[in-house]
């Protein structure tokens, strides 16, 4: 597990690497077209080959990972800040605020997420802004509810009733002493937001409401190369493959992370 | 005058639109695809009595009045007929009226049509049910998209527009059940198309009338074509089965008995389906796999006059200098297009009527500059930083296109291109109601004479979606219609021409499409003539090829 995740970290950094330093790292601009060599194969001038523009799928992947990572990181933490203040207001206050909070969330949740999200970029626009809110807007669900049975566990224990028997006041109590024990947990979860974000937006743009084009993600560019796939394959792969590594090593991560941080799981 | 694959209007309310929306299918595509890429399993040819047929969307109808697009036209075409029909060649041929005169004048078409002619449930078809057609047609309680389609005819126009109410002044009569006299209001050069339209077919009043909107549903609709409607699965299906009292009997013998139309959205997804022999033809072929496609024995490649173009809203802030435009046009690069979609779908072309039609002239139109473009850019004191280009999403060729033509604005005048890609019953609604700066659409020419092309964009033209109107083109169109000699017609629409495409610069011819078809091999027959249409009834399967049931 220890030499997945360390494989996984490395992928990680390797990823964030490239999405920051996307100019430096692509050997074309990802709008570069060029008619002469459409579609050409993997070659030692196009290492991924090139698409029907005669765009450089090497660099449009390279600029796709930044367009791609950026949303899925922003989103996650975005979506777990929101979740955590929600989930600690409703757990901390309890009762009928705490009802009325957790029905609301209980409503959201019925909601088909692909329907709401395609409704939000409706109003948002159809860009990254728009991807961002709307991944955002449904992301935060979870955390909140993780969020406030956390607070609702600490909230009772002796060392914060002793705390409040001082005389402390909500807001010290809340981030002195509640919110620094729920972290551990809201870490792991940030940890698989951020694949399943990676995934939202590729397969918003795979259904071609994502990002407008050229801006290349890694769902555009799946979405591109999935109806040539009979014809060249390499167009669908190597997303495709991207996409796959992303998502497995966020996860491993998780599971890495979750196993250290969770009391009764250390030392396993 | 179709537009292409989809439908225009909202004509049928369609309770399954969005169970089929392109997202849906897209991913029931793609696992169709995988499905099909994995485990192809070996099958016969297909069942020995059905041909099998791809349609792209479902038809918006089936009420021949109201139809405006070329996928509902593909059902209609071959469960009913009118007066008379296109050949091959474009040509008018004898359908319904075995035989036509038109008057010295040019005025007066007499229609006679054959004896014995009958609608599919046995009733007798007279002159009668042309007439009750048209006054249809013309009725503004219609709200017929292709009145004007018959405006030349006396009176017409004004009933239409509810200044003439009564229908006996108009300039159609019926003196018996076989004789139908079309009175014109002027000679029109190219009038002889116009009885082989759909929206010229009889209809069954008495029909219509007992059913109001549910009059096109199998077991209620009434035709005359040499197939008839049975069923009709909204957005799955649709299955027309041989009609008996087609007048045609030597085609009825060897007809193939019924045909399937399959609603398959997605052009790989059909070209798998094919592939499978699921399906036996496909039109509207995915560009990428054309040139592996091309190789195929299957594949039929035909003459299409269809032209593809750019519009400009001109009453948009943004394109409304006519330098903007000409800069605008002047950055397209037409050859590179050609490159990109592949030169098997289409030719480049500046200019609008397509060749080989009367008035082709390939050098009308503006021709790729960059360097001009630059300089009468620098030339314009406001103007626009970015623009919206708007294309719909039948095709990935559209998105191509777009994605080129934004490059070549980018880096020929600086401008943001921005891109936005629509459901097309969405888009043609957004076209006709606020059209975006830029545009693109696609038209299909209806008769083999410019006309088609050119009346799309004269004033209050419910498909000129440019907001251009020009009162010289219009009565250059005008004159032009009414003309007698093909070399006055021809040199009249080529000044018309250099108004709209040069002077004025209301929108941008891009290229010519080709007609592509995947035609099984056990049917032969299939041949289509320059408008796109083909016929049921004409096809046939290979003896030696059909398989033992």
């Amino acid at each position: 597990m220890k030499f997945y995740a360390r494989g996984a970290l490395v992928f990680i950094f390797f990823l964030l690497l490239v999405a920051l330093l996307a100019p430096l790292i692509a050997p074309y601009g990802y709008d570069d077209q060029s008619v002469m060599t459409a579609y050409n194969l993997p070659s030692w001038h196009h290492w991924f080959g090139t698409d029907a523009l005669g765009r450089d799928l090497l660099s449009r992947l390279v600029y796709g990972c930044r367009v791609s990572i950026s949303i899925a990181l922003i989103t996650a933490f975005s979506s777990v800040f929101i979740g955590m203040i929600y989930g600690t207001i409703s757990g901390y206050a309890g009762g009928f605020i705490d009802l009325i909070m957790m029905r609301f969330v209980d409503i959201l949740y019925t909601l088909p997420t692909l329907i709401v999200m395609i409704l939000v970029m409706l109003v948002v626009g159809r860009d990254v802004r728009g991807i961002f809110v709307a991944l955002t807007i449904t992301g935060w669900l979870g955390t909140a509810r993780l969020m406030r049975a956390q607070v609702k566990n600490w909230k009772h224990r002796p060392f914060v009733e002793a705390a409040r028997a001082l005389g402390l006041g909500h807001t010290r109590l809340i981030f002195r002493h509640i919110v620094p024990n729920c972290v551990a947990p809201i870490i792991v979860e940030l940890s698989y937001q951020i694949p399943t974000n990676v995934l939202a937006e590729a397969f918003l743009s795979f259904l071609g409401i994502g990002v407008r084009p050229p801006t290349p993600s890694w769902g555009v560019l799946a979405e591109e190369g999935w109806r040539a796939l009979q014809v060249y394959p390499h167009l669908t792969i190597f997303p495709g493959v991207l996409i796959f590594l992303t998502m497995l090593s966020f996860n491993v991560l998780g599971d890495r992370l979750r196993d250290k941080l969770d009391p009764f799981l250390r030392g396993r | 005058m179709f537009l292409e694959t989809g439908c225009a209007t909202n004509l049928i309310p369609s309770s399954g639109a969005d169970r089929n929306s392109p997202m849906k299918s897209k991913i029931l595509g793609s696992a169709l695809l995988l499905c099909f890429l994995s485990a192809c399993t070996k099958k016969g040819d297909g069942p020995t009595d059905t041909v099998r047929f791809r349609l792209p969307n479902d038809p918006p109808t089936a009420d021949w009045t109201l139809a405006t697009d070329n996928v509902s036209k593909e059902v209609m075409a071959n469960i009913h007929e009118g007066l008379l029909t296109q050949g091959y060649d474009g040509s008018a041929q004898p359908s319904m009226a075995e035989s036509w005169t038109i008057s010295p004048d040019g005025k007066t078409y007499t229609f006679k049509l054959r004896a014995g002619l009958e609608w599919s449930d046995g009733k007798p078809l007279t002159a009668q049910h042309f007439i009750d057609s048209w006054e249809r047609v013309l009725n503004p309680k219609t709200a017929c998209e292709y009145a004007y389609f018959i405006f030349d005819i006396v009176g017409a126009e004004d009933y239409q527009k509810g200044t003439l109410t009564d229908f006996s002044k108009v300039g159609v009569k019926a003196p018996d059940a076989t004789t139908l006299i079309v009175q014109l209001r002027k000679p029109v050069a190219y009038w002889i198309y116009v009885p082989s339209f759909w929206v010229t077919f009889p209809i069954r009043k008495d029909i219509v009338e007992k059913y109001g909107d549910k009059w096109t549903e199998p077991g209620k609709i009434v035709s005359a074509g040499p197939y008839v409607l049975k069923v009709w699965d909204h957005d799955s299906k649709i299955v027309i089965e041989k009609n008996d009292h087609y007048y045609d009997k030597k085609a009825l013998d060897g007809m193939i008995p019924k045909v399937e139309y399959r609603i398959v959205k997605d052009a790989a997804t059909a070209v798998a389906l094919f592939q499978n022999k699921t399906i036996d033809i496909v039109r509207d072929l995915p560009p990428v796999q054309v040139p592996s496609l091309s190789k195929l024995p299957e594949f039929v490649s035909s003459p299409y006059l269809r032209g593809y173009y750019y519009g400009f809203n001109v009453k948009d802030d943004r394109v409304k200098d006519v330098n903007v435009r000409r800069a605008l046009a002047m950055s397209i690069n037409r050859d590179e297009i050609v490159k990109v979609v592949g030169a098997a779908l289409i030719t480049a072309s500046k200019s609008w009527i397509p060749a080989p039609l009367l008035a082709f002239n390939k050098d009308r139109g503006i021709d790729f500059n960059p360097e001009q473009a630059k300089k009468i850019w620098a030339g314009i004191k406001d103007k626009p930083k970015v623009l919206e280009l708007w294309y719909d999403q039948t095709s990935e060729m559209h998105k191509l296109v777009a994605e080129n033509i934004q490059n070549h604005w980018k880096s020929t005048l600086g401008i943001d291109v921005q891109l936005t890609a629509q459901e097309w019953k969405v888009y043609l609604k957004t076209l006709s109601t606020k059209a975006p700066s830029v545009w693109r659409l696609g038209w299909g020419a209806d008769y083999p004479d410019p006309d088609t092309f050119m009346n799309l964009f004269v004033c209050g033209s419910g498909n000129n979606h440019t907001n251009w109107c020009n009162k010289d083109y219009d009565h250059l169109i005008s004159e032009a219609a009414a003309g007698t000699s093909p070399a006055d017609r021809a040199k009249k629409y080529d000044q018309a021409q250099k108004i709209v495409l040069e002077d004025e610069v209301a929108f941008v011819p891009l290229f010519t499409q080709t007609n592509m078809h995947l035609v099984s091999q056990r049917i032969m027959g299939f041949r289509v003539n320059p408008m796109g249409d083909f016929y049921f009834k004409n096809l046939r399967f290979r003896n030696d090829l059909v398989p033992a049931r």
